[in-house]
């Protein structure tokens, strides 16, 4: 056979990177990853690319999968840091001593507001944690979730909650 | 309950300060405020902070990423980062290239000392805190993982600890977390191995926790997954075995990595087998062995091969076995260590009982009593002379079975096994004693051994009694 198969052609790392480019340059794009965050976020695919260069049988399908995968961490990670703020933020408010009384009990009406809007779980989860101010360990106890598991859960809940007080507002439960 | 606040009855936070708020960057004390404020339902303010919440972007709807409009807006141009990125790597790459060319002797030095020493002086010697040495650590573990547990164990854990001492600048962090990951999955897996399930199950969360932490690499995921699917098959958790090797199997297919499929479709129809879906485990076989690449895993179509006649025997289909044992046979020379040959020449004994050719299978089923004897692998030892002895019943040699039913007991009675185990083996023995070792007798006997050796606690229960 003179045939040639281009599959079976070994390429080095540097014609792979010109030939994927474009690809990866539309799911940055497609991710909208900042330009300057964008730098990590490649340098770090690249790396690992470069380390495993042996053991990775398409790079092309490789680098556009854990580009993709890391995009996905990047906001996953962003989506952390504002969770963790408002977690931090509520676990504030409700310990804060000196608060008069008038403004805890306004306090509490608003954060049932925003509870009503919640998923039952979740609701029961949020109020036990910030209104009852039990530690993880307890929750899970109450609601019967295996402790190993609450991290994940209150996780989740927390972003409900967060989503539900950064975008939605309040609009009155319906009867 | 009272009307939430109207926007006169609010002192809204600044828009930097919510802006900084979404982005992370604001002090704890300032997010106290905004998220008291937020509380209250704000709409003017949620209408800003929203802004930075995902909107129905196709290709990252499942992300739930934040993305403020500003910048979904702008035009995002990567060319220079390309080229800035670019620039850098081929740096990297010739200092890597370095690193690799000198771990050859580098682990040639650390081999060459008892395991103690090299322990000492791995950790001492900042030459050996390398990728590359790690890496080729793993490899050498996982290489050895099957014949001699305790020295793979020693090498994973020499892995992990230099691992832990990698640079990460140098090698980038999510890289260093991938390969530490890497390094705790094979110790689970060298435990599996050692049946020490409860220590494995450790080591393959904390590989779990630092893979989060790494690159998002599918391929060490694959392998990741592929272990733990292993693992929980030895736990008796089939269900979620599965689930784990099905997603394997879409996302190496997805980047290309057929030789990672084929081996979950391998692994996979061994857990089919072992419940007793045999045309299923038969299909997925096949396919496991279409993707399988021998140069990089040449033992697991040795696996493949053998467990597929298995799975052709299990189901009768004894001819097309027979059509595939030269194959089989030819990999076990060549890929088998002296176990696996043993439990070869019982399966070509199973064949050839199921061809009829009775005197050849008992020559092979005693062949391999005899190793697993000598090996004091009780269960699979009792097994093969029950499968013996099956032979000497349809060859109407009574007293063949009552011979090989005396010489078992004091065999078994001197190893581990449990009680109901013996009570089963000594019922047999009374059958045969009595000339009453049927072939159904034979059988249950046999099924309650196989399930045993699976269920330590299951108890013998002889049909009639």
């Amino acid at each position: 056979m003179t045939v040639l198969d281009p599959s079976t052609e070994t390429q080095g790392l540097p014609e792979v990177l010109i030939r994927v480019r474009p690809a990866l340059e539309r799911v940055l794009g497609s991710y909208d990853i900042p330009p300057e965050d964008a730098e990590d976020v490649l340098q770090d695919t690249y790396l690992t690319l470069l380390y495993k260069w042996e053991k990775v049988q398409c790079p092309e399908a490789w680098l556009i999968g854990t580009l993709r995968k890391k995009c996905i961490m990047y906001w996953r990670r962003k989506r952390k840091r504002i969770c963790d703020a408002v977690d931090e933020a509520l676990l504030d408010l409700i310990t804060e001593p000196s608060r008069p009384l008038q403004e805890n009990e306004d306090l509490c009406r608003d954060f049932e507001r925003v509870l009503c809007r919640l998923p039952t779980r979740c609701r029961e989860l949020l109020r036990l944690r910030y209104v009852l101010g039990l530690g993880p360990q307890e929750v899970a106890e109450r609601m019967g979730y295996q402790p190993s598991s609450i991290r994940k859960i209150t996780s989740r809940c927390l972003t409900v909650l967060t989503r539900e007080l950064t975008t939605v507002g309040f609009l009155e439960p319906k009867e | 309950m009272s009307e939430p606040l109207t926007e006169s009855d609010l002192q809204h936070p600044d828009r930097e300060a919510l802006v900084r708020f979404m982005r992370g960057d604001l002090p704890r004390y300032e997010a106290r405020d905004v998220v008291r404020h937020l509380l209250a339902g704000c709409p003017s303010c949620r209408s800003v902070t929203g802004a930075w919440w995902p909107v129905e972007l196709a290709a990252a709807r499942r992300a739930n990423k934040v993305v403020s409009f500003e910048e979904r807006a702008a035009q995002h141009d990567y060319r220079r980062m390309f080229e800035r990125v670019g620039r850098d790597l081929a740096a990297r790459e010739q200092v890597f290239g370095e690193e690799r060319r000198a771990t050859a002797g580098l682990s040639a030095e650390l081999t060459a000392l008892p395991a103690a020493e090299r322990r000492r002086m791995a950790l001492a010697d900042s030459r050996f805190h390398t990728w590359s040495v790690v890496d080729a650590l793993v490899e050498e573990s996982r290489a050895l993982s099957t014949y001699e547990t305790a020295g793979a164990e020693g090498l994973a854990r020499l892995a992990i600890d230099l691992a832990e001492r990698l640079d990460e600048d140098r090698y980038s962090a999510a890289s260093t977390f991938d390969l530490r990951a890497r390094a705790h999955a094979q110790l689970g897996n060298v435990l599996r191995i050692a049946s020490r399930f409860l220590d494995a199950q450790k080591a393959m969360d904390t590989a779990r926790e630092l893979l989060e932490r790494g690159s998002g690499d599918p391929v060490e995921r694959c392998r990741f997954l592929l272990l733990q699917a292993a693992l929980h098959g030895e736990r008796k958790r089939y269900e979620e075995a599965e689930g784990l090797l099905e997603r394997v199997v879409v996302l190496a297919e997805r980047t290309g990595e057929r030789h990672l499929a084929g081996c979950a479709l391998v692994t996979q129809g061994r857990l089919v087998q072992q419940r007793g879906d045999v045309d299923a485990a038969v299909e997925l076989y096949g396919r496991g062995m279409e993707r399988v690449d021998p140069s990089q895993d040449p033992r697991m179509v040795l696996v493949a091969s053998h467990n597929l006649v298995h799975a052709l025997v299990d189901w009768g289909r004894y001819r097309e076995a027979l059509d595939r044992m030269d194959e089989v046979r030819a990999l076990h020379h060549r890929l088998g260590g002296r176990l696996d040959r043993v439990r070869f020449r019982w399966l070509e004994g199973k064949v050839y009982q199921g061809l009829g050719w009775l005197a050849r299978a008992a020559e092979l089923y005693d062949e391999a009593r005899q190793a697993f004897v000598e090996e004091e692998l009780a269960y699979d030892a009792a097994l093969v002379s029950l499968d013996l002895a099956t032979v000497f019943s349809l060859q109407k040699k009574d007293a063949e079975v009552r011979r090989l039913a005396e010489e078992m007991l004091p065999i078994f009675q001197s190893r581990l096994l449990h009680q109901d185990a013996l009570a089963a083996l000594l019922f047999f023995h009374d059958a045969a004693r009595h000339e009453a070792a049927t072939l159904g007798v034979i059988y249950e006997v046999a099924d309650y051994l196989r399930r045993a050796q699976q269920d330590p606690k299951l108890q013998f229960r002889p049909s009639g009694q």
